[in-house]
């Protein structure tokens, strides 16, 4: 009979960053594992806390499956020997396979007749195959650091200090780590160490529930338990509270029942940026922000405690005290800085090494206020002077107190100072906004002199990781070159940056100190690709993204527009004919294998055809001047210029044959295909890579 | 509960736990990881159990007693047990217990934090305790110490007294706090805070460190050489505190930092290697 199986790996405290990461990998490999087991079953969920990773298997079929084993032995000549008896080989394959010799069976090959054993390998019960089930899946499990503890050095995340493993009602008895299994589950660390019995997998969560110290185990409750009491205990305070995922799953991470407190804050504090606060709460230590409907911050927290509560009062003062301590260190360092001033700050930049080889944080600052030069050359003369200033101070926080404490906070601060400083609007924006978008697809800077000092530092610094190949590889990224070629690609699009992506390259690798490999070109493809990505999701088909390639001389905001025209052009009959003949082009002329050829010549054509090809050639190429590129609607006009070509070609490959005898006619015709090639697959895209649908 | 008494309570209850009392190791160190019990006592099979107070001294910390929070010499109650039992965190939420510190009645927050000393060559897995917020324990599973992989394993209870006191006593200067019922931590310690922050800030003399931490590792090497790990290690130790001391001062680049790291980090090696060898049964070498 079908029976529910769990496993409870129950640990000392696992770091909360881990546990989502472990939940996601013990539901996959358990799947795998039932699978390499020929188990079914009807689903694998699992859940937990930072000290306990449960698995459960509902429907857990009671043996394994039985299998049709084929196993190839040696080949028929070795069955028997001369004398007519099966040879040793013979049978000791067969009983290897659990057979007798004359169960064996001949089996054509390409290599000749072979001997097989077949046989049905009947599936094992559950019950004894569960034990090592089990064990395999807790040694399947991989976390991001992990220790040995004691003597047969496991390696796991955390100490496992006890592991329920149940089948149905039955005990699946294993030990692993020096731990048995055992039929009962940990309560709360804090409060006691009293195992309470776990008869059925049904029961595991409800039983946790109803201890003394209630246990949600399940993920989900949890954070609903969590944002509900957030929530609430924010209305009491007349407000609302700063709902943070990142900070809301953390919270689930490190409680097996959140309980919150609130408490007030000296007001004084707020005069404090914003951000500045919010990073102390949250970051350093795990608290909520209040806030009113329009986000401006209140004189109040909300922490979390793990459990309910007992002597809230005092909880609440010892919470209260740690954050007065910490927005104290903070008010210190922030009046500290203001003091310093961005001007002291931009000098100790020489101090700071940015990348062996390329120089310090003043160097880096250089370069990319002359980047800014190059992008900015066509804006007024005001702005370029905006952007210099921005430029310059777009470093100097990396040297004052608070982004040394707190660093995610660069940029932010390097804004604020400005604004202190009394800095023109434009550019103390510019700083604030010098490190967006944060993520591929959060906020760009919203003003051009921000996005343009934004869009310079990161091509510094693209450049720079490139030339000194630290190029991300697989999942490894840790300078953010991802993020910071999708901040670059998205900055050019929104702010219409009219350079095309390849100048902006070769302009931002010129500028660095040492060329001795400057991968241009692998960055232009690292950087296309993020374009390309960006095609992807506005549903911009891969064949027309591939079209798009040759066009290097393009800006990007080109490529969007002929992307975009072309992707619904592709639609049209006459152009998916143009393409289909672009290709048979190529391969003629790919087999002429002819260098260079000679300049058409009209007298040359003997035939209709392609005189009228001809003709339709120079009226496409004159309307095409005339047409403007700006925009979507003019691109569609394009190439419904150039599906013109379609029919006169479809006739010209009809009636003409290139491969004449007379060598200056088909020269000719080459010619005047190589014409047609060039405006086809060089002028607005490459017709000969779209696909028919 | 005051400050003496806080130390009496947890050498009492660990004492119940089978631990030896040791006391202070006699020389400058900037944590109680350095002192030789728990730097030779996690590196061979042998068990041991042992707890002590150590002064530690972090002379770039100090604030001539001007800062409630800051100090440049403070003091750890650590504790090693090796191999680590199985209920070492319920071991150490009792001891909280009998400082008065009931965990049902707090929030006791266990925070990844893994520690390792550069120094030491020594790294290990564990958490920082927070107690309603207030960090006031470091809990360690030692892996690896002056770069060998430890079997068994070695956990490492580091409780911040000063910490915990101020905790405990409801205060918000360190130099507020009861060391016994009539005095205060400020009378007993603050002067020395003020000069030694005179000291490491402006007047330690630089050249005569930098000679301090030459000789002093020329010495290690020697006695290592010899066999005599135990001298070598008090040599090792002084470098590391000069080198702090220069730090204070600001005579440290970058990469003179690395350098000197590397430097102690291979003394205490060598160290580690001379007691290894003492200390293994011949066949197991």
């Amino acid at each position: 009979m079908n029976k529910t199986a769990l496993l409870a790996i129950e640990t000392e405290h696992l770091p909360a960053r881990f546990l989502f990461g472990a939940l996601e990998q013990l539901k996959k490999n358990t799947e795998n594992i039932l699978k390499e087991n020929n188990l079914s079953y009807s689903s694998v969920n699992t859940f937990g806390t930072y000290r306990r990773l449960c698995v459960e298997i509902k429907e857990l079929a009671a043996k394994a499956a039985d299998i049709q084993k084929e196993v190839k032995g040696p080949p028929v000549a070795m069955l028997k020997d001369k004398d007519g008896n099966y040879t040793k080989q013979a049978e000791g394959f067969a009983q290897r396979n659990g057979l007798k010799a004359q169960d064996l069976v001949i089996v054509e090959t390409p290599k000749g007749p072979f001997l097989y054993a077949k046989c049905l390998v009947k599936g094992q019960k559950t019950d004894i195959l569960l034990p090592n089930i089990f064990e395999n899946i807790i040694k399947s499990l991989v976390f991001p650091k992990n220790m040995v503890w004691e003597d047969s050095c496991l390696h796991f995340a955390r100490p496992i200090r006890n592991i329920l493993a149940l089948y149905g009602s039955k005990l699946v008895k294993f030990e692993i780590a020096g731990v048995k299994s055992t039929k009962t589950t940990l309560p709360m660390l804090s409060f006691g160490a009293k195992p309470a019995k776990i008869n059925e997998p049904q029961d595991y969560i409800p039983t946790l529930k109803n201890l003394e110290q209630p246990i949600l185990a399940d993920i989900k409750e949890r954070k609903q338990t969590l944002i509900k009491a957030l929530n609430s205990v924010a209305a009491k305070l007349g407000y609302q509270a700063d709902l943070d995922e990142d900070l809301i799953n953390e919270t689930i991470s490190f409680t097996e029942h959140p309980v919150v407190l609130s408490g007030d804050m000296d007001i004084k504090f707020l005069k404090l940026p914003k951000e500045l606060i919010t990073t102390v709460l949250k970051k350093q230590l795990r608290m909520f922000p209040v806030v009113d409907k329009q986000g401006n911050l209140q004189p109040h927290f909300i922490a979390v405690r793990d459990g309910i509560s007992v002597n809230q009062d005092e909880v609440r003062h010892g919470f209260k005290n740690v954050m007065t301590a910490r927005l104290t260190d903070a008010v210190f360092f922030f009046e500290n800085d203001i003091k310093t001033g961005l001007d002291k700050m931009f000098e100790k930049l020489a101090t700071i090494n940015f990348i062996d080889g390329l120089g310090n944080m003043s160097q880096k600052t250089k370069r990319v206020e002359e980047l800014c030069t190059f992008i900015s050359k066509d804006l007024p003369k005001e702005t370029q002077e905006h952007i210099q200033k921005a430029a310059h101070y777009s470093y100097a926080d990396l040297a004052s107190s608070v982004v040394y404490e707190f660093s995610e906070l660069q940029g932010y601060m390097g804004g604020v100072y400005a604004q202190k400083a009394a800095m023109e609007k434009d550019v103390s924006t510019a700083i604030g906004e010098f490190y967006l978008p944060l993520s591929a697809s959060s906020a760009l800077p919203k003003t051009l002199c921000g996005a343009i000092v934004s869009l310079a530092g990161k091509m510094d610094s693209l450049a720079a990781n490139f030339a000194a190949n630290q190029v991300p590889s697989g999942s490894q990224d840790p300078f953010a070159l991802r993020r910071q070629a999708m901040g670059a690609v998205r900055i050019i699009l929104d702010k219409n940056i009219n350079i095309p992506l390849q100048e902006l390259i070769n302009k931002s690798v010129a500028l660095l100190p040492k060329l001795e490999n400057s991968k241009t070109d692998e960055l232009f493809g690292f950087m296309w690709q993020r374009f390309a990505f960006l095609l992807e999701q506005e549903q911009i088909s891969a064949d027309v993204i591939e079209a798009l390639a040759p066009l290097k001389d393009k800006t990007l905001n080109q490529l969007i527009l002929i992307a975009r025209a072309l992707n619904s052009a592709k639609d049209s009959p006459s152009l998916m004919q143009a393409s289909q003949s672009a290709k048979r082009i190529s391969n003629i002329l790919k087999k002429s294998e002819i260098q260079t050829l000679p300049a058409l010549e009209q007298k040359l054509f003997s035939c209709n055809q392609e005189k009228v090809l001809y003709n339709t050639l120079r009226d496409v190429k004159e309307s095409l001047n005339k047409k403007k590129t700006a925009t979507e609607t003019d691109f569609k006009e394009i190439f419904s210029t150039l599906a013109l070509l379609a029919a006169p070609l479809e006739d010209f490959f009809k009636e003409v044959m290139v491969n004449v005898e007379e060598i200056k006619i088909k020269n000719n015709r080459l010619a005047l295909l190589k014409e047609i090639q060039v405006l086809l697959t060089k002028q607005v895209s490459d017709l000969s890579k779209l696909q028919i649908k | 509960m005051n400050f003496q008494d806080i130390i009496h309570t947890l050498e009492n209850y660990w004492k119940k736990q089978g631990c030896l009392i040791v006391q202070p190791y006699d020389l400058e160190k900037g944590a109680g990881t350095f002192n030789p019990a728990t730097f030779f006592g996690s590196l061979t099979e042998k068990p041991t159990n042992c707890c002590y107070v150590e002064p530690s001294r972090r002379p770039a910390d100090g604030r001539y007693g001007d800062n409630p929070n800051r100090l440049g010499k403070f003091h750890q109650f650590q504790v090693i047990l090796k191999p680590a039992p199985k209920n070492v965190q319920k071991l150490y939420l009792d001891s909280l217990k009998a400082l008065d510190l009931d965990p049902k009645k707090h929030d006791v927050r266990w925070i990844e934090d893994d520690w390792q000393s550069p120094t030491l060559g020594a790294s290990g897995v564990g958490w920082e305790v927070w107690l309603d917020g207030m960090e006031i324990t470091q809990f360690t599973y030692f892996q690896i110490m002056a770069g060998f992989t430890l079997k068994p394993i070695t956990a490492e209870i580091t409780y911040g007294l000063e910490r915990i006191a101020m905790f405990s006593q409801k205060k918000d200067n360190v130099f507020d706090v009861m060391w016994n019922d009539t005095t205060t931590y400020g009378e007993m310690v603050k002067e020395s805070e003020r000069q030694f922050s005179h000291y490491h800030f402006e007047q330690a003399d630089i050249e005569n460190l930098r000679r301090y931490v030459a000789e002093n590792e020329e010495e290690c090497k020697k006695l290592c050489k010899l066999g005599l790990y135990l001298p070598a290690y008090d040599c090792a130790m002084k470098v590391s505190h000069y080198f702090n001391i220069l730090e204070a001062r600001g005579a440290i680049s970058v990469s003179d930092r690395t350098n000197i790291i590397t430097k102690i980090r291979s003394l205490a090696k060598l160290c580690a290697q001379e007691y290894v060898k003492a200390n293994t049964p011949e066949e197991k070498l």
